[in-house]
């Protein structure tokens, strides 16, 4: 759990980075990196509404095959339902980032509200871009 | 902790990136390039060659530079981007819109 402020954001990346090498998967950190700056962001500015008096939970979890980040704002959510069917036009400066999940991790996951996202990546990723491993 | 450096000659302007360009550096660059655009810069250089990422927000400040400037016949270039970055705007299709030069 960290508070929803730039400062913060940028110490849990930092701490994502060594979990990554800890458990040898340092070939995927602009990835991984990528996916926690676009969640983490979003999380603090659309789901705790820039107030750094809230909390953002966020966990890394390595499985057999997978692994997976998960972050919850606890904020009112989103209608992610629609937003995954729009697409930013080229001269748009914003509506990006889900495109950069879809991107980058191998599976995209919203609770029912959009409060939570799950950002799973195969070990083995076929996702659309690739990774140096 | 990312710094960025504005360095303008006449109608041009640098930007040089230190560390990322993510929602707190585009936050803080967007109102002074408007008012670098406002004083008549019509080309801007933005060196990422010390940039370790740019996400959702970086990207939307380059297409709202972009977009300000062309309307204004002026021109964006980014340059000495990394293969991890060059790939995600390639993907993005931003070296559709100006030029972006690898490092």
């Amino acid at each position: 759990m960290i508070l929803a402020t730039p400062e913060a954001i940028d110490e849990l990346r930092g701490l994502a980075r060594q979990w990554l090498e800890d458990n040898g998967l340092g070939a995927r950190r602009f990835a991984t990196d990528l996916l926690l700056c676009e969640g983490l962001n979003n999380a603090m500015i659309h789901g705790c509404g820039d107030d750094p008096t809230r909390t953002i939970a966020c966990e890394l979890r390595r499985g057999r095959k997978w692994f997976s980040i998960t972050i919850d704002d606890g904020g009112p959510g989103f209608d992610w339902a629609a937003r995954q069917k729009q697409c930013a036009r080229p001269q748009d400066d914003s509506g990006r980032g889900l495109s950069i999940y879809r991107l980058y991790a191998d599976e995209v996951r919203f609770n029912r509200p959009g409060s939570q996202v799950v950002l799973r990546c195969l070990l083995k990723s076929k996702s659309n871009v690739n990774h140096t491993d | 902790m990312s710094t960025t450096q504005i360095e303008k000659n006449g109608t041009q302007a640098r930007i040089t990136v230190q560390g990322d360009l993510t929602v707190a550096v585009a936050r803080e660059l967007r109102p002074q390039l408007q008012q670098a655009l406002n004083e008549g810069c019509t080309a801007v250089v933005f060196d990422l060659g010390r940039a370790g990422m740019v996400d959702s927000s970086g990207i939307g400040l380059l297409i709202a530079v972009h977009n300000s400037l062309k309307s204004k016949g002026g021109t964006l270039k980014v340059e000495k981007v990394s293969a991890e970055i060059m790939q995600l705007f390639k993907t993005m299709r931003l070296n559709r819109h100006f030029p972006v030069e690898a490092q």
